[in-house]
C-alpha cells in the first residue's frame, strides 16, 4: 500500500445529464431574454426619435 | 433524510453489500479530494488486496440525487456497478501513468480557471490563456461510469523529463485528434433529450428552440461532453468556427464541460453578456464545474482566445490606426501639391510620426493593463 500513496490520485469523472440541461436551459432562456430587450430597446429609441423629430 | 455527513457513513458502511464477493475483504475509505476550482469532494476508495490502484468515485452527486429523491439502495448499486466497471483485470501497471513513451499518446488537456484554482495549480504545471489556465491529465480510459484520469504533477511531468511546453504541445497535439463537436444548441438539445429522435406530438418538443436558419447559440464541446471547455484550445476548431460565423465570435464560459458560442451582434454589449453568465453560474452550475464569470471573444485576425473588454480595446486601436494610416496616406498623396494644395512641413512629419507612435501606445496599453493574467503568457507552477 505504500506504493499507493505515492501514485498520482486517479479519479472518475462523469457529467450530470440533468445539470447539464439546466445550464444549456438557463443560457437559452437568458438570451431570448436579452434578445427580446435589445427589440423592445430599439423600438423605443426609435420611437422617442420619432416623437423627438429626428428622425 | 440524511445529511451529507450520514450519508458517507452509510454509504461507506452499506456499498460492500452491493458488491461482488470478490469485494468482501476490500477496505473502504473516505478521503477529501481537491478539485477543480478548488473545490474539495469526498472520494470512496474501494480497495482490494490484489489491487494496487483504485478509481475514487465522488458522492456529491450521488448525495444531489438522494436529494433528489432518488432510492439509497439503487445510488449505492450504481457506485457498485462503477465501482466494478473500472476495476483492472491485473494489477494496474503503474508504467501506464509514469513511463511517457506510454503516457504521450493519453495526455489530455483541461481548461479550469486560473484565480479559482490556486491551490490546485501550486503542484502541477499549467499554461495561462487569459484568465484560464490549461493543465494536463493521463486519460486512463473510461466505462459506463464516466472516464478514469490521474492529473499530471510536477513531479510527475520532472519523472517524465518533459518542459510545460512539451506537455502542452503533445495535449493540443491529442486533442487536434480527438473528436470535438460543434453543434447549434438546438441539435444539442434534441441529442440530449430525444435520443431515438422526436416522436410527433411529443410535449417536450415545444421546449426547444425554434429550428433557424441562422442559429443564435451553438455549443462547443467534445463527444463525452466531459471537460471538453478544452474545445478552445485547438486552433482549427477555432478557425472552422470563425469561417462559419464570419469572423470574430463571442464565447460564454458555461461550464468547464463545454463552452457557448455566439455570433457577433453588435446589439449585444459585453456587460449585459457577462451579467447573464455570472447569473447562470451562480444559479445553476455547481462550484466545482464553473469556468469563468467573464466572456471572451475569437480575434479572427489575431487568431486567439481574448478576454471580451480586451478585444474591444484591440477593436478601437485598430480603427484608429486604420483612420490614421488613411489620413497619413492622404497626406503624402503628390496630387495635393501638384494642386498647390501643400500643407505644412510640420503636419506631413507628424502624420508620418503618428503610426509608430501608436503602436507603441498600443504595446504599452497591452503591458500595463491589470488583468489577473497577461495574455498568452506561458509559464509553468513547478515549485
Amino acid at each position: 500500500m505504500s506504493e499507493m500513496k505515492n501514485l498520482p490520485q486517479v479519479g472518475v469523472e462523469s457529467v450530470s445529464k440533468g445539470a447539464q440541461r439546466a445550464r444549456y436551459t438557463a443560457y437559452m432562456q437568458g438570451y431570448r431574454k436579452l434578445e427580446q430587450k435589445v427589440k423592445t430597446d430599439k423600438a423605443s429609441r426609435e420611437k422617442a426619435a420619432r416623437v423627438g423629430g429626428a428622425v | 433524510m440524511m445529511d451529507f455527513e450520514e450519508f458517507k457513513a452509510s454509504v461507506a458502511e452499506q456499498i460492500k453489500d452491493y458488491l461482488p464477493e470478490k469485494y468482501a475483504d476490500a477496505t473502504v475509505d473516505l478521503q477529501n479530494v481537491t478539485k477543480n476550482n478548488d473545490t474539495v469532494l469526498t472520494g470512496l476508495l474501494i480497495r482490494t488486496e490484489d489491487s494496487n490502484i483504485a478509481p475514487n468515485i465522488y458522492l456529491e452527486n450521488f448525495f444531489a440525487q438522494y436529494q433528489d429523491g432518488e432510492d439509497l439502495g439503487e445510488i449505492l448499486q450504481h457506485i457498485a456497478d462503477i465501482r466494478v466497471n473500472h476495476e483492472m483485470e491485473q494489477a494496474f501497471d503503474v508504467s501506464k501513468i509514469t513511463d511517457f513513451d506510454q503516457v504521450k499518446d493519453h495526455i489530455i488537456c483541461k481548461l479550469v480557471n486560473a484565480e479559482m484554482n490556486a491551490d490546485y495549480l501550486a503542484d502541477k504545471p499549467h499554461t495561462l490563456v487569459e484568465d484560464l489556465a490549461v493543465v494536463y491529465a493521463v486519460d486512463l480510459g473510461g466505462g459506463e461510469g464516466g472516464r478514469m484520469s490521474a492529473p499530471i504533477t510536477n513531479n510527475l511531468m520532472e519523472q517524465y523529463g518533459v518542459t510545460t511546453q512539451e506537455l502542452h504541445d503533445i495535449a493540443l497535439q491529442n486533442l487536434s485528434e480527438s473528436q470535438i463537436e460543434f453543434k447549434t444548441m438546438r441539435d444539442v438539445l434534441v441529442d440530449m433529450m430525444f435520443p431515438d429522435g422526436i416522436q410527433e406530438g411529443d410535449p417536450r418538443a415545444f421546449m426547444l428552440p425554434p429550428e433557424e436558419e441562422n442559429p443564435s447559440m451553438y455549443v462547443l464541446s467534445n463527444a463525452d461532453k466531459l471537460n471538453g471547455a478544452a474545445a478552445l484550445l485547438d486552433a482549427k476548431t477555432m478557425e472552422d468556427i470563425s469561417e462559419k460565423l464570419g469572423g470574430d465570435f463571442v464565447v460564454l464560459p458555461s461550464s468547464i464541460h463545454e463552452t457557448i458560442v455566439l455570433p457577433l451582434n453588435d446589439d449585444m454589449d459585453r456587460h449585459t453578456l457577462e451579467a447573464m453568465v455570472q447569473d447562470v453560474n451562480a444559479g445553476q452550475v455547481a462550484p466545482e464545474e464553473r469556468l469563468s464569470d467573464h466572456v471572451y471573444m475569437y480575434d479572427s485576425q489575431a487568431k486567439e482566445l481574448v478576454l471580451a473588454d480586451k478585444m474591444e480595446e484591440r477593436q478601437q486601436q485598430r480603427a484608429e490606426a486604420q483612420k490614421d494610416a488613411k489620413e497619413a496616406e492622404q497626406a503624402d498623396k503628390p496630387g495635393k501639391a501638384e494642386r498647390g494644395e501643400k500643407k505644412p512641413e510640420r503636419e506631413r512629419v507628424s502624420m508620418k510620426e503618428k503610426l509608430p507612435e501608436k503602436k507603441a501606445e498600443v504595446a504599452k496599453n497591452e503591458a500595463n493593463r491589470e488583468h489577473p493574467v497577461p495574455s498568452k503568457t506561458k509559464e509553468t507552477a513547478l515549485a
